[in-house]
């Protein structure tokens, strides 16, 4: 018990429901970066205006 | 999806034939957006209108003001098109992290309850291992927050500028009817 327990094997030892949510939030935050980059590509003239 | 905005714009006031950008932008393979769609769509309107009413600008221009308008609707779907998905998730995911935290936190308990010695090391790890569902809640969320705010913000910025555009194109535009 002295060993620090590494939070992997926390997730995998997690209930069902944990788990459920943890997997939705990554998901989400998965999906939103595909988005911001999506976006960080078209509108690179827009912001290059300054204005 | 580059020319949004500023090369066309320096094109445009540079001062050359309007009616050579037109077909320029009419014969190129690349999608159409931006300050580009609006003078496409002004621009077509008004040849065709031109043919059709000849001299009578106010009709003329009517039919050009409603086709940049169009143009600038369009232009604003595809720009807000991201926008709500990373709202809901920049408001949404702590409450379904806290709800993970309160789930693990409550089933915890539950266990040192049942237990006949209570100890910390009883309950620590499975505490420890609902807080990673607040953490993980956050870390979905700060971005998308973020995000949000830059990009509704940048879209603001070029809605201004396509407003700006279409005036000033129709005030050229009814100009060169007048003149002649």
């Amino acid at each position: 018990m002295n060993e620090p327990i590494s939070i992997l094997t926390l997730i995998l030892n997690a209930s069902l429901v944990v788990q459920i949510v943890m997997l939705t939030l990554l998901l989400a935050s998965l999906i939103s970066w595909v988005l911001i980059f999506q976006r960080a590509f078209f509108v690179v003239d827009g912001e290059a205006t300054g204005d | 999806m580059k020319r949004l905005a500023i090369n066309f714009e320096d094109e445009f006031w540079s001062g050359q034939d309007l009616r050579a950008i037109f077909i320029e932008i009419e014969q190129s393979d690349s999608e159409v957006i931006g300050v580009e769609h609006l003078f496409q769509a002004g621009f077509r309107e008004f040849t065709r209108s031109r043919q059709q009413y000849g001299n009578q600008a106010e009709r003329i221009m009517q039919n050009v003001q409603r086709a940049m308008r169009v143009a600038m609707a369009r232009e604003e779907e595809r720009l807000e098109a991201a926008l709500p998905f990373l709202a809901t998730v920049g408001s949404t995911s702590p409450y379904i992290g806290l709800f993970g935290t309160v789930w693990g936190i409550m089933n915890s308990f539950r266990g040192l309850a049942m237990s006949n010695q209570a100890s910390l090391a009883v309950v620590a790890p499975g505490i420890s291992e609902a807080l990673i569902a607040t953490a993980i809640g956050l870390f979905a969320a700060i971005p998308a927050v973020i995000a949000y705010n830059r990009y509704s913000a940048q879209v603001e910025v070029l809605m201004n500028r396509f407003e700006t555009f279409s005036d000033e194109f129709a005030a050229i535009l009814n100009r060169s009817i007048q003149e002649d």
